[in-house]
């Protein structure tokens, strides 16, 4: 095998490692264990579901309808 | 009186550290977007015009279109996009950016090689690799600037005091890692360490395909994954669809590169391969557009009011329609007709400005007030901003789809002369002018917009710039001074 | 999770896979092919380009040819490259050996140039083309590359690279155009496109 050639094959195997240790890294840190709370882990109390938020930054809720 | 009672909270703490550098990079983008435009209404008259500013070297097309290509994809939205990665990973992580000056360093390297790359181009040291053309001094400057970026994200990251790791931040960090990868790979192979004949164009286009998907594509749907539940204030409809998503776009999305070059002189299987991956990606194209349609299910009437979703949800529309379409162009029956046609260059702007950058502005229309405390001048100039880019690409998309397949279909009947089917696509390549003028008068505008909110020009506002009435919406706390970053009351 | 090994090893091949299939694999299959002597004898093709034309090519790639134009013929069963008569036969990976950048092209604003050099033998065509494209081909868009070429005085004898000028045409008296060093260099890359010898590989049945 030329240089080129063995360089491409570690490219590879680093690229495909990362990939595979990214999700079993996520599976093992459950990640993945509870979907449904996962969707709300970027809300909190300042901003819970169902307050919308496009506008000033004063933490204020206003509600568009 | 309230910033006594209320500690400030983390969030706002967390936007201000990310000010500095997301603040450079925005800024820089603006910049390059309209330098980039310019370049793209020169090079489009000179397609109809040959004779338009055509005594120069520097003016002539074949350098002014790459010069347009890279001003855009590496000046406004690669600096968008690193803006809006550093912001939300420090949001998701909920965690302050740490030394945010060196990231400001990291902008200021990156523009000295987009300068120095734009300028070598037209001065004739074009690479002549598509999607890379930059000349060959120029590449270390923005993989020197992309690392103090890149290791930033991922110390940010680790920094972090939320244990979920969201959607989005997968997303982020497939940009994080697969960037760099791409580029250096490509450069090394392509520049570098030169491999020779069809094997450079399969990488060619392993690249050029990837930059779209593997680098523009996973910021942008990180921040529709991040902004649509955030602005109507709902959860995503199926989280388990967008980690789906995710994996499935990391599997596909690498395979599909080589279906630019079917047809061409290498071997079958390559471009077989990439056609069936290219099929294979209606998974994760699947999965975001369900994903995303069925979460504003019932809150399409805030588009009326939320310039940030109404820019992201026309993107991630955009999203939908180019993935579909590049299946469908990667099919032989299909590419037969559109290889090598206009309607390629449709294609490539549907995804690049129709998706990601319309997505860029909903995130910066959303991301700026948190970090000027200044809200937007005018919801008018937001709505002008929308409606000439939104009808700038439709018109963009649909004239030079339309006449793309008309040259396609002409030019496989070998018995119309190559001159007749040419001069048919002059009308098509005169609209093509018309509707660049119109999103270039959208990014003058969305550029004075910008400059007005980062001098704290207008009236000062205390309530969100919204595009419609909201009579109902008067803020109840519209006298509290608002806990301005960075500023000392 | 029990089948979570069997998944991992699943990613893990698929994204090393696409690696060495997109990258790696053209590479191996590609790399070893080398000119071929034909077998009623003559030179070797392909051949590298001589100096000139070589200097040409890069003329050709800083100012952005590829563009407009593709350097590729493909199957007379996809697309009428051939009944256009822009080649005799398809290309092939071994037409290409030398060439770095590669200069495929993606676009086809105008015609390919695969086999220019064959199609239209004459210098001074292509400079008359290349100074003013609508000289030689009335209703053409391409650029005009009036700016690889000098106008100037005549001093005594007229140069013999005087691009003859058409009537009408605003060039005072006693003044000629005449190629620049770039626009020699460049017309001798296009006469030297040329990717008619036949090859094994690119008949078809």
């Amino acid at each position: 095998m030329t240089l080129t050639e063995i360089i491409w094959m570690a490219c590879a195997f680093i690229f495909g490692g990362t990939a595979v240790w990214g999700l079993s890294w996520s599976v093992r840190a459950g990640q993945l264990d509870d979907l449904n709370g996962a969707a709300t882990s970027i809300f909190d109390d300042d901003e819970p579901v169902g307050l919308r938020t496009d506008g000033f930054p004063t933490g204020q809720v206003e509600k568009f309808r | 009186m309230s910033l006594v009672t209320r500690p400030p909270d983390r969030r706002v703490s967390i936007d201000a550290s990310t000010r500095l550098p997301v603040l450079v990079f925005f800024t820089s983008a603006v910049f390059w977007l309209v330098t980039g435009s310019f370049l793209a209404i020169l090079a489009s008259i000179k397609m109809h015009t040959p004779g338009f500013l055509a005594s120069t070297s520097w003016l002539t097309f074949g350098r002014v279109r790459p010069a347009h290509l890279n001003a855009v994809a590496y000046g406004w939205a690669s600096m968008a996009g690193i803006g809006v990665l550093l912001w939300l990973m420090a949001r998701l992580s909920r965690a302050e950016l740490r030394y945010p000056w060196l990231l400001a360093v990291a902008g200021g390297i990156w523009n000295v090689g987009i300068l120095l790359g734009i300028v070598g181009i037209l001065s004739g040291q074009s690479s002549g690799i598509e999607w890379l053309e930059f000349p060959p001094y120029v590449p270390p400057i923005l993989v020197a600037a992309y690392a103090i970026v890149g290791v930033w994200a991922v110390v940010t990251f680790r920094d972090r005091r939320e244990k979920h790791v969201y959607v989005s931040q997968w997303y982020l960090f497939g940009a994080i890692f697969w960037f760099p990868w791409l580029y250096t790979v490509t450069n090394l192979l392509m520049v570098y360490q030169p491999i020779t004949g069809v094997t450079q164009a399969s990488v060619n286009w392993w690249y050029g395909h990837n930059a779209l998907g593997l680098w523009f594509t996973p910021i942008g749907l990180a921040a529709a994954y991040y902004l649509i539940p955030k602005v109507i204030g709902r959860p995503i409809h199926s989280y388990y669809l967008s980690i789906l998503g995710f994996w499935a776009l990391a599997l596909f999305y690498n395979w599909n590169g080589a279906h630019h070059l079917i047809g061409g002189p290498v071997p079958a299987w390559l471009v077989t391969v990439s056609s069936v991956a290219s099929g294979m990606m209606i998974i994760p194209v699947g999965a975001v557009a369900i994903n995303h349609h069925m979460t504003m299910w019932g809150y399409f009437h805030v588009l009326k009011y939320s310039p940030t979703l109404r820019f992201i949800v026309f993107g991630s529309m955009c999203y939908t329609a180019v993935s579909l379409q590049g299946m469908s162009q990667s099919f032989r029956t299909l590419n037969q007709v559109t290889h090598f046609t206009h309607y390629t260059v449709a294609h490539a702007h549907l995804g690049l400005y129709g998706f990601f950058s319309m997505v860029m502005f909903g995130c910066i229309y959303y991301i700026m007030p948190r970090l000027t405390g200044w809200e937007w001048a005018s919801s008018r100039m937001i709505k002008i901003h929308f409606w000439t880019t939104a009808l700038g690409i439709g018109s963009y998309w649909t004239i030079l789809t339309w006449g793309g397949l008309m040259q396609g279909i002409e030019l496989n009947d070998s018995d119309l002369p190559f001159m007749t089917i040419m001069k048919r696509t002059i009308p098509y390549l005169w609209s093509r002018t018309f509707s660049g003028v119109l999103m270039t008068t959208g990014h003058l505008v969305f550029a004075a917009l910008f400059a007005m909110n980062l001098l704290h020009l207008g009236e000062r506002r205390t309530e969100p710039t919204l595009l419609g009435d909201n009579d109902d919406n008067v803020a109840t706390e519209s006298a509290q001074a608002p806990p301005v970053l960075g500023s000392s009351h | 999770m029990n089948n979570a090994p069997a998944i991992f090893l699943g990613v893990f091949l698929v994204f090393a896979s696409a690696w060495l299939g997109l990258i790696f694999a053209p590479y191996a299959q590609l790399s070893g092919l080398a000119p071929v002597v034909p077998a009623e004898g003559g030179d070797a093709y392909p051949r590298p380009l001589g100096g000139l034309a070589a200097q040409g090519r890069v003329i050709y790639r800083v100012n952005g040819c590829i563009y407009c134009h593709s350097q590729q013929i493909r199957s007379e069963r996809f697309g009428t490259d051939i009944a256009r008569g822009w080649g005799p036969r398809r290309t092939v990976a071994r037409d290409y050996i030398y060439d770095s950048p590669h200069l495929l092209g993606s676009m086809r604003t105008g015609p390919d140039l695969a086999n220019i050099g064959a199609r239209q033998p004459s210098a001074q065509w292509h400079h008359r083309h290349l100074f003013n494209p609508t000289w030689t081909s009335p209703g053409s868009i391409m650029s005009p590359f009036s700016f690889l070429y000098e106008t100037r005085k005549i001093v005594g004898q007229k140069s013999v690279d005087a691009l003859p000028i058409p009537k009408g045409y605003p060039l005072a008296d006693g003044y000629e155009i005449v190629p620049s060093d770039h626009a020699k260099a460049l017309v001798a890359y296009l006469q030297a496109l040329d990717h008619t010898t036949p090859l094994p590989e690119a008949e078809e049945q």
